[in-house]
């Protein structure tokens, strides 16, 4: 019940995502290139974030979403290099590749916990990192890259549109891409919240042991929550190679991508499915607030912000929502 | 009538008196902060110089500064809002090839003017990519600051040519900054007739390495060439000099080419006879130089020590010389006199002019010069018609 509920919402989110650049456009007019860019930044956080809290829920701390967004944006650079097959089968090659990936991370390190998984699967970032870079250069780029074909790009018409147009057409297209995969990822999460899966996840979190005991075999599951948390990250990638028009080894697999994968379902809280999506709108919205704000130390505003969040919101901004609740609650 | 006429002139005076906008993007925070911050040092200096003299059309010019964070895509809604959000014709400012890469699309589609300064990746010479030179650098609206890869490469090749050393020890740091580099050097050096003994990667700490760069110093000090020549960036000269003494490794010249040098480093032993290359040193020789730094000093109470606040306020000057001479904010009419106007800058007069590709570079290899640090003090060593000391060998 509660699921069809869910799914009720979402599609009317869905309808919502669909008219927004074109309710932007209408009240913003060629401002709207300019906010739908910030909303395609916050969409690909959300994707980040809730892939990764999906994987979070049976309690590994995983450091391995630079590794899987880069195998997506590599997969599809080279299939776009080496091929001439359409553009649009590097996003399942990038989801393929991403779920290899996780099975080969999983099967050899899941038997590891806390500290010492966070650090296998950020190591494996690097070897992979390295191991692109010593990849002849006529298949993956070497240091330098690869150049990667834009998924959309609007021609211009003289006389009979602006310049801006042009970008709007092309934010346009790309964010009802991210806002798709964003929803895909959704639908992912909330099945398994009300699937038997979210209770064997609890319950390896919570103790693997005692689960053990319980008939839960923990390594099976936890390789199932890391193949379904990487799977949208590898398609990340691949939009994102194509959006910015290049991958290399350096910009690909940035441990940046790993932080705000961690830090963003944390601020918004973590174990749930609208816990990393209200994390990344807040952390997005907070960071954009202050650079207009305050052109000079708007990052040390926002790095108070956050230590305070984990002193006072140590449940995120979920926490922060149940507490309110069960206050109102109270007082009736 | 009257009315009319009174609107119609209040009209042309508020777009003949319309003030001038510049977006600027810079990293100002993130990895390559120090860059920008000397960035937008510069353009604060030329843009105090260009309003005290007048300003841009009779009005003070105004500069918007974005900050990149070093990221495409911070860069690419930074961009997006100058164009769209502020409305600015201009865009200035500019580093890091994996930014300037994410921003060509989206430069295309508004096509407004752009002076870059970063972004030193042409592509000339990589076999199947396309560097930012191949993409960008034939559009009418664009102009390239800083030299290409293959200028500076070129101005550090015919450095070492010049030490008359037989031999020389490569290392370098693994990404898109110093593999294309140690590949391209290696060529040239043994064309010019001296043996590369070794082409060793390393980590640098700005991607993830330790700091540690025995094993690569160890295999240099065996190779016993005459020359290390490194390739990393600013916050490996630190380590990499430090374990060069303590490994007790001493060639004849030892020869780095960060984008930058620590500002402390000069009174660090280890420093002494490390040569480097830059686009600017206070000490050079010219009355440019020294009224830039002069001034520099002044309004920000340290020498100029990151050679992009130089470029940043030669790019400046450019845009308010070339808006001025134009007369107005006319897109072609400024892109013409870019073409064909010499500008003020601390390293002396410079114009755009034709490079590989594109017909629009600023500095090429002539803008390099390189230094050593020889008791305390940075000397010009390179080239002879700039140098301020001889080249000192450090054995």
């Amino acid at each position: 019940m509660k699921l069809r509920m869910n799914l009720v919402l979402l599609a009317l989110a869905a309808v919502l995502l669909f008219f927004l650049p074109d309710l932007l456009k209408l009240f913003f007019d060629k401002a709207s290139v300019s906010y739908l860019s910030l909303l395609i930044n916050a969409t690909s956080l959300a994707i980040l974030a809730l892939s990764w809290d999906i994987l979070a829920r049976t309690g590994q701390l995983s450091l391995a979403h630079a590794a899987f967004f880069g195998a997506g944006a590599y997969s599809t650079a080279i299939l776009v290099k080496q091929t001439d097959v359409s553009l649009w089968l590097g996003l399942p090659l990038a989801a393929l590749s991403a779920v290899l990936l996780a099975l080969l991370l999983g099967s050899v390190t899941l038997q590891l916990r806390g500290i010492y998984f966070a650090i296998a699967t950020l190591s494996f970032a690097e070897v992979l990192k390295a191991v692109i870079q010593k990849l002849p250069s006529s298949l993956a780029g070497g240091a330098a890259g690869i150049n990667v074909e834009p998924l959309f790009r609007p021609q211009f018409i003289a006389g009979e549109m602006e310049r801006w147009e042009i970008a709007f057409l092309r934010n346009e297209s790309y964010f009802l891409l991210y806002a798709g995969l964003l929803l895909a990822t959704i639908v992912l999460s909330l099945l398994i919240e009300s699937s038997s899966l979210s209770y064997a996840f609890s319950a390896i979190r919570t103790n693997e042991e005692v689960a053990a005991v319980m008939g839960v075999k923990a390594a099976r599951f936890k390789l199932l929550a890391f193949v379904l948390s990487s799977m949208p990250v590898g398609i990340l990638g691949a939009i994102q190679a194509h959006r910015i028009g290049s991958v290399s080894p350096d910009e690909t697999f940035n441990v940046g991508t790993t932080v705000l994968a961690l830090v963003t379902p944390i601020f918004g809280g973590l174990y749930t499915s609208l816990g990393p999506i209200l994390g990344a709108l807040g952390l997005a919205s907070i960071e954009e607030f202050l650079r207009r704000t305050f052109s000079e130390g708007y990052l040390i505003g926002y790095g108070i912000v956050l230590v305070l969040s984990i002193l006072f919101m140590p449940k995120g901004i979920m926490g922060l929502l149940r507490s309110l609740r069960k206050a109102q609650r109270e007082s009736l | 009538m009257k009315k009319a006429a009174i609107l119609l002139a209040s009209l042309i005076l508020s777009i003949s008196l319309a003030q001038v906008k510049i977006g600027i993007l810079s990293p100002l925070t993130g990895g390559a902060a120090g860059t920008g911050q000397a960035q937008k040092a510069g353009f604060e200096l030329a843009l105090e110089e260009i309003n005290a003299a007048g300003g841009v059309l009779g009005e003070p010019l105004e500069i918007l500064i974005e900050d990149t964070q070093a990221n495409s895509d911070v860069a690419l809604a930074a961009f997006e809002k100058l164009m769209t959000e502020d409305e600015v014709e201009f865009i200035g400012g500019g580093f890091s090839s994996g930014v300037t890469l994410g921003l060509i699309e989206s430069f295309k589609t508004f096509q407004p003017v752009v002076s870059w300064i970063g972004g030193a990746v042409s592509g000339v010479g990589i076999d199947g990519f396309d560097g930012i030179e191949e993409l960008v650098g034939e559009e009418p609206w664009f102009f390239h600051v800083h030299p290409w890869d293959y200028q500076n490469t070129a101005a550090a090749n015919a450095f070492v040519a010049s030490t008359g050393v037989g031999s020389v020890a490569l290392l370098h740091e693994d990404s898109a900054f110093g593999g294309p580099g140690a590949a391209t050097s290696e060529r040239v050096i043994e064309e010019q007739g001296i043996d590369v003994v070794l082409n060793e990667a390393f980590k640098s700490t700005l991607t993830g390495g330790t700091g540690d760069f025995r094993a690569a110093i160890s295999k240099a000090a065996a190779s016993n060439a005459d020359l290390l020549y490194w390739i990393g960036y600013d916050s490996d000269v630190v380590p990499m000099t430090s374990q060069i003494r303590e490994l007790n490794f001493t060639p004849n010249y030892i020869f780095g080419t960060p984008p930058g040098w620590p500002s402390d480093y000069t009174e660090a032993p280890e420093a002494e006879c490390v040569a480097g290359l830059i686009g600017f040193l206070p000490s050079l020789p010219t009355p440019e130089a020294k009224a830039f730094a002069d001034a520099y000093e002044a309004m920000h109470g340290a020498a100029p020590d990151n050679y992009a606040a130089a470029l940043a306020y030669a790019q400046l000057w450019s845009y308010a010389d070339a808006i001025n001479a134009a007369g107005s904010t006319d897109q072609a009419a400024v892109i013409e006199q870019l073409e064909s106007l010499s500008f003020k800058s601390p390293m002396g007069e410079w114009s755009f002019g034709q490079s590989e590709i594109s017909p629009h570079q600023g500095f090429g290899s002539e803008m390099w010069l390189v230094f050593q640090y020889q008791n305390g003090v940075r000397e010009i060593v390179w080239p002879e018609d700039k140098a301020t000391a001889p080249l000192a060998s450090c054995n």
